[in-house]
């Protein structure tokens, strides 16, 4: 016994019957594909295949009725039916026969690939204007509503999303490849042997296929085994329900305290991290320090620790975006570029009230509303605090 | 490179319609072809499966019974109109080759 990927659907029969046709020439003959894909071959004498594709059975009450015609006829003629597979129908020659092949008018079989295959070229049109009008609706969307940097904190949401990217990327890719395969046969008006690219994009829908289905329990592990450092989930209301000072104090994050204001008694920490990022997320009600400019104040840090530079850079540019265009608690942020600070990338707004700041693979997100972060001895506090990697 | 309509016939029309003078079922049909023109002209079962739905569809066949799964056909009064009118010509066609080949040959 002999297994063999067979990936093939009926756009690229004559790859199908290429293939086939090889390894009968080895002496092997198909026996059964498996899962759509895998196909199993035993060593018989003189094999012989044949590739059909299944016709379409317009006007017909009872299309069953109409195959069994058909199969009579190739059993009659010495054709044994393996299967019918994406369209095709796979046969086998009878053992001791060496019967003629199914089709032998090339223009009858020209005719009814084209009949069968022409609407791809139409569905590609419509399929790659839909890509282009999900890319639109993606761009002009406001950035609240997808949240990207949120992607990145979820294992589930990354192997969704990783499927949606790998999904448009396949079938793009097979779409431009069935229609430079259709406007290949539709020059030369016959059917064309396809290239080993197209029988290897047809592999991938087959593969796609087998992801989507791993994916539902891997989507499942991941919700429940979502690691997490949910140290406090009731943000200002009480003491009663406040992160602890010490708590808070082992994690990197910018406290009231550190600042030398007087600490508040509502704080609130979470974090999360999934496989491409640890969040913290530190809120604290504070007033700041009694001096003219006293009132009550929101100090706030959000740090992502990136696995690795490209990642930061690009999260520090997505969450810029973002907060700029409202996706923040407390209002849109109207960034400026303000290097000097001693970060590789750092941007101010509101007076030096909150910094957005890149070192390394730490991005960080800390505010403090009628509170300069820029003077020198809050950026050493960040500094240190935030226990950044050297410049 | 449809064919739309039944127009002129192609070898494999000719010889299925022409088996056809007398009842017979699918397989046999790729026999008797096969013997007729000695292995000349050969139909492929898919290839006479789409023939004799289209035949049948444009009322030159009709089907006559169906006998172990097996569907038995034969010409209708339309079928032999097409197959003689095919006939003539393919006859005409002969006949003018015949006129200049021939003329050809004796002057050479």
């Amino acid at each position: 016994m002999k297994l063999g990927f067979f990936p093939y659907s009926s756009l690229y029969y004559k790859g199908a019957q290429e293939y086939l046709d090889k390894k009968a020439a080895k002496g092997l003959e198909l026996r059964q594909v498996y899962l759509g894909c895998i196909a199993r071959f035993e060593e018989a004498e003189k094999p012989r295949h044949f590739v059909d594709l299944e016709s379409a059975q317009e006007g017909c009450d009872d299309p069953m009725r109409t195959y069994r015609d058909y199969f009579q006829l190739c059993e009659d003629a010495g054709w044994e039916l393996v299967r019918e597979l994406r369209g095709m129908f796979l046969f086998r020659s009878k053992p001791g026969t060496d019967p003629l092949p199914i089709q032998t008018d090339e223009e009858m079989e020209w005719d009814r690939f084209w009949e069968k295959n022409k609407p791809r070229l139409r569905n590609t049109v419509v399929t790659l204007a839909a890509i282009a009008f999900l890319a639109f609706v993606l761009t002009i969307s406001p950035p609240g509503f997808w949240a990207f940097t949120s992607f990145l904190l979820d294992n589930s949401s990354l192997l969704t999303a990783l499927y949606w990217v790998l999904s448009v990327l396949f079938s793009f890719l097979a779409m431009v490849n069935s229609k430079v395969y259709l406007s290949k046969c539709k020059r030369a008006d016959r059917v064309e042997l396809p290239g080993r690219f197209a029988a290897f994009l047809d592999g991938a829908e087959v593969f796609r296929t087998v992801f989507a289905f791993l994916l539902i329990p891997c989507l499942f592990i991941s919700i429940f085994l979502q690691p997490s450092l949910r140290l406090s989930t009731t943000p200002f209301t009480s003491s009663k329900d406040t992160a602890a000072v010490e708590t808070c104090q082992e994690h990197p994050v910018v406290m009231a305290q550190d600042l030398d204001f007087s600490s508040g008694d509502s704080r609130h920490l979470t974090g999360k991290h999934s496989l491409l990022c640890r969040f913290y997320d530190y809120s604290e009600i504070t007033d700041n320090g009694g001096g003219p400019n006293d009132q009550i104040c929101i100090l706030t840090t959000e740090r992502y620790d990136c696995t690795f530079e490209p990642l930061a850079r690009l999260v520090f540019d997505l969450r810029a975006w973002e907060t700029q265009n409202g996706s923040f608690l407390w209002g849109e942020l109207d960034w400026e570029e303000t290097p000097g600070l001693g970060f590789e990338e750092s941007y101010v707004c509101r007076d030096g009230d909150y910094l957005l700041l890149r070192q390394g693979k730490v991005v960080a997100l800390v505010g403090c509303s009628g509170v300069d972060l820029t003077t020198p001895e809050n950026l050493q506090v960040i500094r240190t605090r935030l226990d950044l990697p050297p410049d | 490179m449809a064919r739309k309509k039944l127009e002129t016939l192609t070898e494999q029309m000719y010889y299925v319609l022409l088996s056809l003078l007398r009842e017979r079922h699918g397989y046999v049909i790729m026999q008797y072809v096969s013997e007729l023109t000695q292995n000349r002209v050969t139909i492929g079962a898919g290839t006479l499966y789409a023939l004799l739905s289209r035949f049948e569809e444009e009322g030159l066949i009709s089907l006559t019974r169906t006998l172990e799964g097996r569907k038995y056909y034969q010409l209708t009064a339309e079928g032999e109109q097409t197959l003689q009118g095919e006939y003539d010509r393919l006859r005409r066609q002969v006949q003018d080759g015949a006129t200049l080949l021939d003329r050809k040959e004796e002057t050479s």
